[in-house]
């Protein structure tokens, strides 16, 4: 069996028939998509690539996945043979959907999303990639091979997968193929506060960028991960177990910090700014293109070597390096108060170097967004992280049993202020006299 | 009155407060008659999904913890549901016809009653042939055995007189 040794996760396996998605021009064009945008320009290390987090993912998934499946018999189904095959039928799902999650990403990842055609996300080009492309075939193929094996309900196709981890899952929750609530459960493995996704990426962002923010314990947290199930509300969520607690703490804080300190970081946001800049200089008609195979031509390596041919001032700003100095920012949980003070001293630099001069940018994000739920009547998301006692049975709110996680719990809201470097020394001077400082 | 203050769910958290003589009324509440003013037609600007409790919307959610976190909106985490309390100059935010309509019609009813309605209303814009036996099983696919056939086929003439739909002629 095919294997990749992963600086993160150690030996990587794949079957030969997954091999094959990996080896198609869509999947390989992930080594030319930075993971962490324009990140590198700030933590040098931060080279890494959608591949390398592709593969990571599935690789957890099925280490999450096999856990749970392990440590609750007849999770799925009642009958022991019929769970079974349901159990290897959504492992093979959900490894495909790790894999194939992040086909539609631009180059540089998030910094340039900005600039898909209107109404179109990198979702959509991963629909059109899984659906439209050789991978199409690959993922038929290894449908066809699981119902030869395990019957004919239990199809894998493009549009299945697509089903259940796409966009918008409310389109297809009444289609006859969609099974409530299993289907929301294999989701919330891919997409939710606890996801492979993050578990993947803290890891490996924090490795790549030389930090120590993003670690956290992965073997007890996956060891930790269990099911609530509520047969009366047809919920089955993703749930930890009592004694696990502090393992999610730190996943949570984990993200917490790296939210804070590398992907909101100051210049890094800036550089993501310019680079969108630079793209709307570059692409045809400053968008995309809406083609899927004209969109696979577009990586960091066909941007990076367009900006090279482009000399503008813009492209030039970015390929050496010139950032704008940040003279004002607010906490990381900005309150009205500090609203309001950023936005006079704006108002000032503005006045005195000119609106032209100055560059302010936005923040926000919940770093996570568990809600303080309740035994019953719960909040209604179906998003809060339900703690289970493995004796009990008795599951509640994660928020009543960590005071770490709920100090934590309002979003992350930061508001900055650039200039160019030159102006820096006169913003100062106005935000003296603005702040009597 | 600053921008954030002047929010439209602000005057229907307060709304739905007065409604229930000034009790703040939980977040499913409000979630679902949001969903319910948007469906009769006037945009709030929320888009919905469904999730285990029936239509949601994350944009909704993630506002009213915004409006929290400016000290504009307070939330009450209590046993019985996040209770939400607006300012009181809330109520002076001008809403249109069709949400001081819903926000009458509904606005007494109970979060779990509200839930129901909101999938019942979700289910029926999703399927192909509207009748009530598709709604019923639609929102059994759902909501499993949380409500029974007769609260359901409640919910549909419910939403019917409300003028929500029309059905379809069924075929039993």
């Amino acid at each position: 069996m095919p294997h990749y040794r992963d600086p993160v996760h150690g030996f990587i396996e794949i079957n030969e028939q997954e091999q094959k998605i990996v080896d198609s021009p869509p999947f390989q064009r992930l080594r030319n998509i930075r993971q962490l945008a324009t990140t590198y320009l700030v933590y040098h290390g931060a080279e890494h690539t959608r591949f390398g987090h592709s593969l990571g993912v599935m690789h957890l998934v099925t280490r999450t996945f096999d856990s749970i499946t392990k440590k609750i018999p007849c999770l799925f189904r009642d009958d022991p043979e019929e769970n079974d095959a349901v159990v290897q039928w959504y492992r093979q799902i959900l490894r495909l959907i790790a894999l194939t999650h992040d086909l539609g990403h631009a180059p540089f990842s998030h910094a340039s999303e900005t600039l898909f055609p209107k109404g179109r996300g990198h979702e959509d080009y991963t629909r059109d990639i899984i659906e439209q492309t050789e991978i199409a075939g690959y993922i038929s193929e290894i449908g066809a091979g699981l119902q030869k094996k395990l019957g004919e309900q239990y199809k894998i196709t493009p549009e299945l997968l697509w089903m259940i981890y796409g966009e918008n899952p409310e389109k297809h929750i009444l289609d006859d193929d969609y099974i409530m609530p299993d289907f929301m459960f294999l989701r919330s493995l891919m997409d939710g506060e606890m996801d492979c996704d993050k578990m993947d990426y803290l890891l490996r962002d924090s490795k790549f960028c030389g930090v120590s923010y993003g670690k956290y314990d992965l073997d007890r947290f996956i060891s930790s991960l269990t099911v609530y199930k509520d047969p009366d509300e047809n919920i089955m969520q993703l749930a930890i177990e009592k004694g696990g607690l502090q393992s999610f703490e730190e996943f949570v804080l984990a993200r917490y910090f790296m939210f804070i300190q590398v992907y909101f970081h100051r210049t890094r946001r800036y550089f993501d700014h310019l680079l969108g800049e630079c793209l709307k200089e570059i692409l045809p008609g400053g968008k995309y293109p809406e083609d899927v195979g004209e969109y696979l031509k577009w990586d960091d390596v066909e941007v990076l070597h367009a900006m090279k041919n482009k000399k503008s001032p813009c492209t030039d700003r970015y390929l050496r390096r010139q950032t704008m100095t940040c003279v004002r920012e607010t906490s990381a949980h900005a309150d009205r108060k500090e609203d309001k003070i950023f936005n006079i001293v704006c108002r000032a630099i503005k006045s005195g170097l000119g609106t032209g001069a100055v560059w302010t940018d936005k923040v926000d994000k919940a770093a996570h967004k568990l809600q303080p739920v309740l035994w019953e009547p719960n909040d209604d998301s179906g998003r809060e992280i339900r703690v289970v006692d493995k004796h009990s049975g008795r599951s509640i709110n994660i928020m009543e049993e960590s005071l770490i996680l709920e100090s934590i719990a309002k979003p992350i809201r930061i508001d900055r202020l650039y200039v160019k470097k030159e102006d820096a020394p006169r913003a100062g001077a106005i935000i003296k006299s603005t702040c009597g400082e | 009155m600053t921008e954030a203050a002047q929010r439209p769910v602000l005057g229907v958290i307060r709304r739905l407060g007065s409604i229930n003589g000034e009790n703040p009324p939980c977040k499913k509440a409000v979630q679902k008659i949001v969903y319910l003013i948007e469906e009769a037609g006037e945009d709030l600007g929320y888009d919905y999904g469904i999730h285990f409790y029936g239509p949601y919307s994350a944009e909704l959610d993630y506002e009213l913890q915004d409006l929290n976190a400016r000290g504009i909106l307070g939330i009450d985490y209590t046993p019985y549901g996040h209770l939400l309390s607006a300012p009181e100059a809330s109520g002076n935010i001008k809403l249109g016809k069709t949400a001081e309509r819903i926000l009458r019609s509904y606005g007494a009813e109970s979060p779990s009653r509200l839930e129901l309605l909101a999938t019942a209303l979700f289910v029926e814009r999703g399927i192909r042939a509207k009748d009530k036996k598709g709604i019923i099983a639609g929102v059994k696919k759902i909501k499993g055995s949380k409500y029974s056939d007769e609260q359901i086929e409640n919910a549909v003439l419910n939403l019917q007189q409300n003028g929500f739909f029309k059905l379809e002629q069924a075929s039993e």
